[in-house]
């Protein structure tokens, strides 16, 4: 495995740290020791083939997952310790956007906004900026089912940016939107980069990525081969000038792949009487 | 293929198969229940297979989906079949005996299982019932589908009042066998069930069996012409798409499907209420979004249809059975609350299972979420009480404090099981039949310890002071299990993985 994961890694500038991340489902392993760092006003790409372990990077991140073991530190926050406070400053685009399609538009921002803590009169203010922005103030009455799949994309973008979130991550955030939407999005988090926040982005969209990632991280097998910008990588891999980015992760998820996998005991599915105990 | 499909379910879960199987043998359960009950006499049974208003209600209810809804395809019937060379017209047969078949299989397997299996060796009369009551049912699919077509070529509201007229026609002796409990032979004759039901009360007596024969006849004659005329439209373009409705299929994918189908249909019906303001108080913060919820996918309208559902046999059967009007109403009253926050319980965790990642990612106030949850069961119920409480009043005549007293103790423990079971499901990430089946068995094991001590004070002389000790014992039970089942459930939802 190549591994310069940490060593530009500079505790003072990071917004998130994660540190040999395990996981595994039903002793299936998904995360095999997994580290990564990504620092302020940086968009890191997290690269990977499918069952890669990306999602569950960005779940456990997140707190909708939990880690078997590991360490995970968002904005100066260990998420063992304390794993609300940091979720104040983050935003999050899920890669399925399920979002409650009985509620109108406008209704699914106030929801959010509201169990985030934001006052009542700012919270309309975000609400309709946002809408505005996005292009969805004509549709602020209408309920979410009947918005087409880059609407309700566009919507869940809007959520996570309701508080001028300082981390953002998004999983694979641009499927089903429209070029001209694509664009537009883009311009926004170039923007929200440059006045300081983080984005961990998902995606197999490896033009993007390195078009728009400042870093990227390729995983495999839910473990990291490799870290750093397309110039350190080509250097790690020995690669042409002229090698693009899909040609290294094609070459890099390959060699991984030879590689066997870890077997883990996992967790037996938990019965009713399970809730009850301590 | 539909029918395959359809019954697809089966061969994913055996636990599938145990529902089916419980469910079909659950006739054979109204067996001993009538034989004991004494209505095993001929007239009895005809009367209570015949009158009964469930037997309009069915054919009733076929023909009102036809005045809501055009005929409808399945997505893979659209995608696959007419992208082929099918014919429109073969399709519509195909379509008109699966639901025929299916209709027949939901609504009359545990009959046929019990009842036809004994009864038909009997006598040849039950024979011409079941006979009598498939061919309504028949009648009844084949007004649908034609309407169903009929209502895409022609004026809309043209087909409609036809739909109503024919309605009104099929259920014409319903509100007089309700009022007097004798419907004059004219009225019955141009009901399809209200002849066939001349034609079985003739079967005993000296009367004329051609007027209610030939009606009966004529009423299969129309269906079968309408029916031939509507195969011939082409409806393929215009055709709704809807999902698959499988048989005993409780998955969540049934289930969200089914939800976001009802959305789109009912929503627009729904009382306007809005979710642009709500309280500031956490708990009714989400309290208020779970009514928007409900009211919003209809829910409430299948909570009343269930309530009716559950009262009608109240109604009907209490003036001639042997319990006194005010005991078949506290059995009655009693049984809301626990049947309603097993579905509500249903509702919430298909309505809302694939949100919960918002409150999981962004939100602290896991405590708030888990009792606004459970102050809506309450909600929605304790109004539900006093109607309930209310009937029962007037048609007894008396007030029973002590049911409603044993049913808010019962709301509140059933409810914030509810709570717990919905998060328990959630965790799983299935809900399987045997998933369904359990939590009505503990929904029931959780009600025992309230319902045992009402019972007994119902049916025994207790002495003041065993009464006070078994009230202070049930309302104990009911505050505590309410604690520790919210605890739990909050809990469980901070470890739950999404």
């Amino acid at each position: 495995m190549l591994d310069s994961t940490f060593e530009k890694y500079d505790p003072n500038r990071a917004t998130l740290y994660v540190y040999n991340l395990w996981k595994a489902y039903d002793g299936v392993p998904a995360l095999n020791g997994l580290s990564l760092y990504m620092n302020r006003g940086e968009v890191l790409g997290l690269l990977g083939p499918n069952g890669s372990g990306k999602t569950t990077t960005i779940k456990i991140v997140l707190g909708l997952l939990k880690k078997d073991r590991g360490v995970v530190n968002v904005l100066g926050y260990d998420i063992d310790k304390d794993p609300y406070s940091y979720k104040r400053w983050i935003g999050y685009v899920p890669e399925t956007s399920a979002i409650p399609e009985y509620l109108t538009a406008y209704e699914f921002l106030y929801y959010v906004g509201r169990i985030r803590y934001m006052p009542g009169e700012a919270l309309k203010r975000r609400i309709d900026f946002l809408l505005e922005e996005f292009d969805l103030s004509d549709k602020r009455k209408n309920l979410v089912t009947s918005l087409s799949k880059g609407m309700k994309q566009k919507l869940v973008f809007s959520s996570a940016l309701l508080e001028e979130p300082k981390v953002l991550f998004l999983d694979e955030p641009f499927i089903g939107i429209d070029p001209e939407g694509q664009y537009e999005l883009k311009s926004m988090l170039k923007g929200l980069v440059q006045e300081g926040c983080s984005i961990l982005l998902s995606t197999h969209l490896l033009d993007l990525a390195e078009r728009f990632c400042d870093r990227v991280a390729i995983i495999s097998k839910g473990r990291n081969i490799v870290s750093g910008n397309l110039q350190e990588l080509k250097d790690i891999a020995h690669a042409g000038k002229d090698t693009t980015l899909e040609q290294l992760f094609l070459t890099l998820t390959r060699e991984s792949s030879s590689q066997g996998g870890v077997e883990l005991e996992g967790a037996k599915k938990k019965g009713f009487f399970s809730l009850f105990k301590r | 293929m539909r029918l395959i499909a359809s019954f697809g379910s089966f061969r994913k879960s055996k636990s599938t198969l145990v529902l089916f199987c419980i469910y079909s043998l659950s006739g054979l359960g109204i067996l001993p229940l009538v034989l004991g009950d004494g209505l095993f006499s001929e007239n009895m049974f005809i009367e209570v297979i015949t009158q009964y208003p469930l037997l309009y209600l069915f054919p009733a209810l076929f023909l009102f989906y036809s005045l809501i809804s055009p005929i409808s395809v399945i997505d893979y019937e659209r995608d696959f079949i007419f992208s082929s060379p099918v014919m429109s017209k073969d399709f519509f047969v195909a379509k008109t005996l699966y639901d025929m078949t299916l209709i027949m299989f939901i609504l009359f397997l545990p009959f046929i299982i019990s009842f036809v299996a004994i009864l038909l060796l009997v006598k040849l009369f039950y024979v011409i019932m079941f006979s009598l009551i498939f061919l309504i049912l028949a009648i009844s699919v084949m007004l649908e589908n034609s309407f169903k077509v009929l209502i895409l070529f022609y004026s809309r509201n043209l087909v409609r009042l036809l739909i109503v007229v024919i309605l009104f026609v099929f259920c014409a002796p319903v509100p007089l066998a309700v009022l007097y409990h004798d419907v004059p032979t004219l009225i019955n004759l141009i009901s399809p069930i209200g002849a066939s039901q001349e034609i079985l009360a003739g079967l005993g007596g000296p009367s004329n069996l051609v007027a209610p024969t030939a009606s009966v006849l004529a009423w299969a004659i129309f269906s079968i012409g309408l029916w031939s005329w509507a195969s011939q439209f082409n409806f393929i373009p215009l055709a709704q798409v809807v999902p698959l409705r499988a048989a005993f299929d409780t998955s969540f994918r049934y289930q969200v499907q089914k939800q976001r189908l009802m959305l789109e249909k009912v929503g627009r019906f729904s009382i306007p209420v809005s979710f642009e303001h709500a309280p500031e108080n956490k708990i009714l913060f989400f309290a208020k979004e779970s009514i928007v919820r409900t009211l919003r996918f209809g829910d409430l309208y299948g909570l009343l249809l269930t309530a009716v559902f559950l009262s009608l046999p109240y109604f009907f059967v209490g003036d001639s059975a042997s319990f006194s009007f005010l005991q078949q109403g506290s059995f009655f009253v009693l049984l809301l609350p626990i049947f309603f926050p097993i579905l509500l319980t249903q509702l919430w965790i298909t309505e809302f299972s694939d949100y919960f990642w918002i409150l999981k990612t962004f939100s602290y106030e896991i405590k708030s979420y888990v009792f606004g949850v459970f102050f809506w069961q309450l909600l929605f119920y304790l109004p539900l009480l006093a109607i309930s409480q209310t009937i029962v009043v007037i048609i007894a005549g008396s007030v029973g404090f002590s049911v409603i007293f044993y049913s808010l103790l019962l709301s509140l423990a059933d409810s914030a099981f509810g709570v717990f079971y919905g998060v328990w499901i959630i965790r799983r990430r299935s809900f399987t039949p045997y998933v369904y089946m359990m939590g009505m068995l503990f929904f029931v094991l959780v009600s025992l310890p309230i319902l045992i001590p009402f019972l007994i004070g119902e049916m025994v002389n207790l002495t003041p002071f065993l009464e006070i000790t078994l009230t202070l014992f049930s309302f104990s039970y009911s505050v505590i299990a309410t604690v520790v089942f919210l605890n739990r459930a909050i809990a469980a939802f901070r470890e739950m993985e999404l």
